[in-house]
């Protein structure tokens, strides 16, 4: 009886193993990273559609480098980076894929995206007919020793931020830069008139600092023109460029210890 | 006698590889044992499961070099220590010997092939196998029809390349053994002599061919040659891999040669 038991046991022990010594963790990676083209150009992936969207600089969501390969259906998962067409997964939501191969008419590498198909109609509209200004921020960053990361943050500006800049704009006469006239600045934030979910972004004007005088420096086609902020909103500008000096600090002592 | 002495040299070999092999089977069941836990993503887990691979790698390495190993121990012990006295007096010529001790270690470095490859297979065990195989076949598919053939003949030929290298290399050594018998003292010193003896020349040879050809080549005598090889890179590589053969097996007649003409004529037993 000891007999059967032990062999039924065993039996049992190897019933139990099979299944997992079968599994792979790196080879059901690959089998979720595979993504099929549908035969309309669109990207089908997990039972999703994802359907290419027009080429906008303006349109930069981030990448999370969690890697997508579109390919046959025969082609074995080792070998999808060699048979695929490598994308990018952009998003945490998993709202876009993007695609570098796409060559522009300057002959450069420019990112395509393809958005989910139930978002599609919302980004399209705002690639071809413009995007609202919902915030204006800047980017800014620092080296976190605890995570021993570096953090990328943005910093946006408030409403009365906003209009103290759209009040300097319309009221302080800018001078020309490159006429016998050259600005000497220390510091510079760009700022980016941005959508609300940071997908749209398109560069506005930059913030120098120059002493504890503070510059709006404003690019045209072809000249570049500074308005000098007026003593009265130092404090306001001084409130804008925290965030960032805060940082700049940091990075400066770090540098130094 | 001849099929005799096969049957002795195998069982002399049988008694000692399948130790090893089954080891290396164990190394790679152990490995693929520890990826159960792949789900446990930690340090501890990676340490491990790194640790594994790298016993499994040396593993590998150790029984490719085992079968030379023992080969060489067993053409020594066999003809040159003691035991020579008896092996000399079977009804056996000395070429049979010589054929015997070299084609068993190529047939036990074969089989310490094959049994690396179970033990990868046993290793990937599972998911990863069957996607190793689908790769296989999908990229075999993938060979266009006229270049099949090229194929099947670079494979034959890649064969005969692995199989020459083994007997020459074999075949080396046992002349190293041979020659370092000629002495009256410190034999085993002296083969390892002849060994590294023979390394200086090979190395001497080669550089000399890569002069030669580096010259030939500043005086633009090559350049018709590169022209006709650009345009057959199938034939230049069919013709490259058969002269290795050629190399190789002309290399092994000259050790044959040198370890047939020692033992027959130059027997120097302790």
């Amino acid at each position: 009886m000891k007999k059967y038991l032990r062999i039924l046991s065993a039996l049992c022990l190897v019933c139990l193993l099979i299944p997992t010594l079968c599994g792979c963790a790196m080879v059901d990676e690959l089998r979720e990273s595979r993504a099929t083209y549908d035969g309309d150009g669109n990207i089908l992936w997990n039972g999703t559609v994802y359907k290419k969207l027009p080429i906008n600089e303006d349109f930069c969501p981030e990448t999370n480098h969690s890697e997508v390969y579109v390919a046959d259906e025969d082609v074995p998962v080792l070998l999808l980076s060699t048979y695929g067409d490598q994308m990018l997964t952009a998003d945490k939501e998993k709202l876009f894929l993007e695609h570098n191969s796409y060559m522009d008419e300057r002959y450069e590498l420019a990112p395509v995206y393809y958005c989910r198909e139930d978002r599609y109609d919302e980004f399209f509209k705002k690639i071809r007919y413009g995007f609202p200004i919902e915030t204006v921020c800047y980017h800014y960053g620092y080296y976190d020793e605890e995570k021993m990361e570096y953090i990328e943050k943005e910093y946006h500006l408030t409403d009365e931020q906003r209009s103290t800049i759209e009040k300097i704009m319309t009221t302080v006469k800018p001078t020309q830069s490159g006429e016998g006239w050259y600005l000497d600045y220390e510091w510079m934030v760009s700022l980016y008139d941005c959508t609300e979910d940071m997908l749209f972004q398109r560069y506005a004007m930059d913030v120098c600092v120059s002493g504890k005088t503070y510059y709006l420096r404003v690019d045209d086609e072809r000249h570049t023109y500074f308005y000098q902020v007026p003593e009265e909103y130092e404090t306001v500008f001084g409130q804008i460029m925290d965030a960032y000096m805060a940082a700049n600090e940091l990075e400066n002592w770090q540098a130094t210890m | 006698m001849v099929r005799k002495l096969y049957k002795h040299e195998f069982m002399a070999w049988l008694r000692v590889l399948p130790f090893f092999w089954v080891a290396m089977l164990g190394v790679a069941a152990a490995a693929r044992f520890v990826q159960v836990f792949e789900s446990v993503q930690s340090v501890y887990y990676w340490i491990v499961f790194g640790s594994s691979l790298l016993t499994f790698f040396f593993a590998v390495l150790v029984l490719a070099a085992v079968p030379t190993v023992f080969g060489i121990f067993r053409f020594y012990r066999n003809l040159f220590t003691g035991e020579g006295y008896l092996s000399f007096t079977l009804p056996v010529t000395p070429a049979q010997h010589l054929l015997v001790k070299a084609t068993t270690a190529i047939c036990f470095q074969i089989f310490s092939l094959l049994v690396v490859l179970l033990s990868f297979c046993v290793l990937t065990f599972g998911d990863m196998l069957t996607e190793l195989l689908k790769a296989g076949f999908y990229l075999l598919k993938q060979i266009p029809q006229d270049k099949i053939l090229h194929i099947i003949g670079y494979c034959a030929e890649y064969g005969v390349l692995i199989l020459a290298g083994c007997l020459c290399g074999h075949l080396m050594y046992y002349s190293c053994i041979c020659i370092g018998q000629l002495l009256r003292k410190n034999r085993i010193l002296g083969a390892v002599g002849v060994y590294f003896g023979y390394q200086v020349i090979s190395q001497m040879i080669s550089t000399g061919i890569s002069l030669f050809f580096t010259l030939l080549g500043v005086a633009g005598v090559l350049d018709k040659l590169i022209v006709v090889m650009d345009k057959y890179p199938n034939a230049t590589l069919h013709v490259s891999l058969s002269s290795g053969c050629v190399i190789s097996l002309v290399t092994a007649a000259v050790m044959w040669f040198v370890c047939y003409i020692i033992i027959r004529k130059r027997l120097n037993l302790e």
